[in-house]
C-alpha cells in the first residue's frame, strides 16, 4: 500500500508540474494582444471500493475498507473570455472587439478561425490580414463572407464593423457557448460545430485588446503549486522513511 | 519541466525585444520626421499534455498548453507628428498624406517624412545626407535667382522673385505615397523604400495629398507619456516571467533534493 502511495505522490507531482508551465504560459502571455488566460483543472481519479478477505472465524469473509482513488490526473483546460483592456494605437489597421464576439480568419485549411487580436494589417493585395499573413474576414449585404480589399489605409470601421459606411463590414461572429472550442495556438480559436450569431460586441478601430492575464493571480498561483510541491516532496520523504523502516526494522526480525 | 524554463525565457526574451523597440522610441523623441514602430507580443503553439507526461482524464478537452510567446514587428506608424516651426527656407513639413521623395547618389528613390532639406552651392536642394529632393523642374538649378526667400506653396511650388522684382515659379515639390504604408521597407534614417511592383502615387498625377508647410517641421509622432507607461508595464511582465522561470527553478531544486 505504501509503495502505491509513491506513485499516488508522483502523479500529482506531474500534475503540479503542468500547472506551473501554465502559469508559465500565461506569465509569458501576459503583454499578448487579445490573449485569454486558461486554467488547468485538475481532479481526483476515479475511486474503488478496497477490501480484504480476513474477517470471519475463519479469515476468509470480505471486509470492505472503503474506498481509495489513485491520485490526481489533468481533467482538462479552461479558457476564461473576459474582457481585456482596450489601448488605443491610434494605428487605423488595429481593430478590437467591446463586448462579446469574434474576428474571424481564413485559415490555411479554409477554415474558419476565430481571434480576440485585431493586430491586423494590409499586404500586398490590399487584404486586410493577421499578423500571421491569415486574410480577416469579412461579410457582405447578403451575409456572404468574404475577403476584405482596403483601397488605401485611410479607411474607417464603425462601431458595427462597417468599412468605409459601405456595405461590407468586417465579421464579428459570437457562439451561444465557448465551450466547444478547439485552441489552436497563436491566439486563435476554433469554433467547433455549432452555428455562428452576428456578435452585438462594439467594433472600435485603433485600439488592441490586451491581454486578460492578472499577473497578481499568476504569481500567486505560481507560489501556491510551488509550496503544494514541495508538500508533495515532503509527503514522499515520510514514505520513504516509513518504507525505510518497513524493510530495515520491522524486516530484520 | 524544461519546457517550464523555456515558456518562462520566451517571455522574457520577449519583453526584451518589446523593451529594445520602447528604447528606439525615447531615444527618437525628438528626431525630425521619426514614425514609431509597433512591435506586439503574439501567442506561440499549443503543445498537448501527452499521456506519457501527466496522467490525463479521458474526456479532457483542450488540454494543451501554448509554448509561451514571441514579438512580432507588427507595423510602423504613420500618424501625424506634430508641426513646429523652424528657419530654414527649404525646412518642410507635410501635413496630411503623402513622403517627401528622396533621390540617393545611386539614383534609388525613396520616401522620407523629414523635411529638413537645404540648398547647396549648385542650387540643388538635398537631405543632410546629400540625398536629392525630388521635384519637377520648370528652371534648371543653375538659373535660379541667388540669395534667399524661395516661398514653397502648399501644392509644393518653389517660387522666388526673379530680377525685376515679380514672382517666378521654378520648380514643384513631388509628393509620394504608396497604396499600403503596410509594405514599405524601412531603410533606416527615417527613410523608407517602395517594394518593386506595388504602386506609388504621386502628387502631380494623383489627388487627396497633404499641404506643405514651409519653415515648419514634423516632429516625431512618439508619445513620451504613453511609452514611459509601456515601459513600465513591459518591465512588469519581464519580472513576472523571471519569476515564473525561477518557480520551476524551485520545483527542480525540490526534485532534486527528493531524498
Amino acid at each position: 500500500m505504501i509503495i502505491r502511495s509513491l506513485y499516488n505522490v508522483s502523479r500529482q507531482m506531474n500534475v503540479l508540474q503542468k500547472k506551473q508551465e501554465n502559469n508559465s504560459a500565461n506569465a509569458a502571455n501576459a503583454n499578448t494582444p487579445g490573449y485569454k488566460f486558461q486554467q488547468l483543472i485538475h481532479r481526483t481519479m476515479q475511486e474503488y471500493d478496497l477490501y480484504n478477505q480476513a474477517g470471519g472465524r475463519d479469515n476468509d469473509r470480505r471486509v470492505d475498507l472503503g474506498s481509495i482513488n489513485f491520485g490526481t490526473e489533468i481533467d482538462g483546460a479552461y479558457t476564461t473570455f473576459t474582457q481585456g483592456i482596450l489601448n488605443e494605437t491610434g494605428i487605423r489597421t488595429d481593430l478590437s472587439i467591446s463586448g462579446r464576439g469574434f474576428f474571424t480568419i481564413e485559415l490555411e485549411n479554409g477554415q474558419m478561425g476565430l481571434t480576440r487580436n485585431g493586430n491586423f494589417k494590409i499586404d500586398q493585395q490590399q487584404r486586410l490580414v493577421t499578423m500571421e499573413g491569415n486574410p480577416v474576414l469579412g461579410m457582405d449585404s447578403g451575409g456572404n463572407a468574404l475577403e476584405i480589399y482596403i483601397e488605401n489605409d485611410n479607411f474607417t470601421v464603425d462601431t458595427k464593423g462597417y468599412i468605409n459606411g459601405g456595405a461590407t463590414r468586417v465579421m464579428v461572429v459570437d457562439y451561444p457557448d465557448y465551450g466547444d472550442f478547439e485552441l489552436l495556438g497563436e491566439g486563435v480559436f476554433s469554433p467547433g460545430g455549432a452555428d455562428f450569431e452576428i456578435g452585438d460586441g462594439e467594433v472600435k478601430q485603433g485600439y488592441l485588446e490586451a491581454s486578460n492575464v492578472n499577473i497578481l493571480d499568476e504569481i500567486v498561483k505560481m507560489m501556491e503549486v510551488s509550496r503544494e510541491f514541495e508538500s508533495n516532496q515532503r509527503t514522499l520523504r515520510v514514505l520513504n522513511d516509513t518504507l525505510q523502516k518497513t524493510v530495515n526494522e520491522i524486516g530484520r526480525n | 519541466m524544461y519546457t517550464g524554463l523555456n515558456i518562462g525565457k520566451s517571455g522574457m526574451r520577449s519583453a526584451q525585444k518589446v523593451m529594445d523597440n520602447t528604447a528606439d522610441q525615447i531615444a527618437n523623441s525628438t528626431t525630425e520626421g521619426y514614425k514609431k514602430k509597433q512591435v506586439n507580443f503574439s501567442q506561440l503553439l499549443m503543445n498537448e499534455i501527452g499521456d506519457n507526461q501527466v496522467e490525463v482524464s479521458a474526456n479532457a478537452q483542450n488540454s494543451g498548453i501554448n509554448a509561451g510567446s514571441k514579438t512580432v514587428f507588427s507595423k510602423t506608424d504613420f500618424i501625424q507628428g506634430n508641426i513646429v516651426p523652424s528657419a530654414g527656407d527649404f525646412h518642410l513639413a507635410v501635413e496630411g498624406r503623402g513622403f517627401f521623395g528622396v533621390v540617393s547618389p545611386e539614383g534609388e528613390m525613396m520616401l522620407t517624412r523629414n523635411g529638413g532639406f537645404h540648398k547647396n552651392a549648385d542650387n540643388s536642394i538635398t537631405d543632410d545626407n546629400g540625398n536629392l529632393l525630388a521635384m519637377e523642374l520648370f528652371v534648371p538649378y543653375d538659373q535660379w535667382p541667388a540669395g534667399e526667400g524661395y516661398s514653397v506653396s502648399g501644392q509644393g511650388v518653389v517660387g522666388s522673385k526673379d530680377d525685376e522684382g515679380g514672382y517666378l515659379e521654378l520648380g514643384r515639390i513631388i509628393l509620394y505615397s504608396p497604396g499600403n504604408n503596410d509594405e514599405l521597407v524601412s531603410v533606416g534614417e527615417g527613410r523608407f523604400i517602395q517594394q518593386p511592383g506595388l504602386p506609388l502615387y504621386n502628387s502631380a498625377e494623383d489627388e487627396g495629398f497633404g499641404e506643405i508647410r514651409q519653415r515648419m517641421l514634423e516632429g516625431s509622432n512618439v508619445d513620451m507619456g504613453k511609452t514611459m507607461a509601456e515601459m513600465i508595464v513591459t518591465q512588469r511582465v519581464y519580472q513576472v516571467n523571471a519569476k515564473s522561470v525561477t518557480t520551476a527553478d524551485d520545483m527542480l531544486d525540490v526534485i532534486n533534493t527528493m531524498v
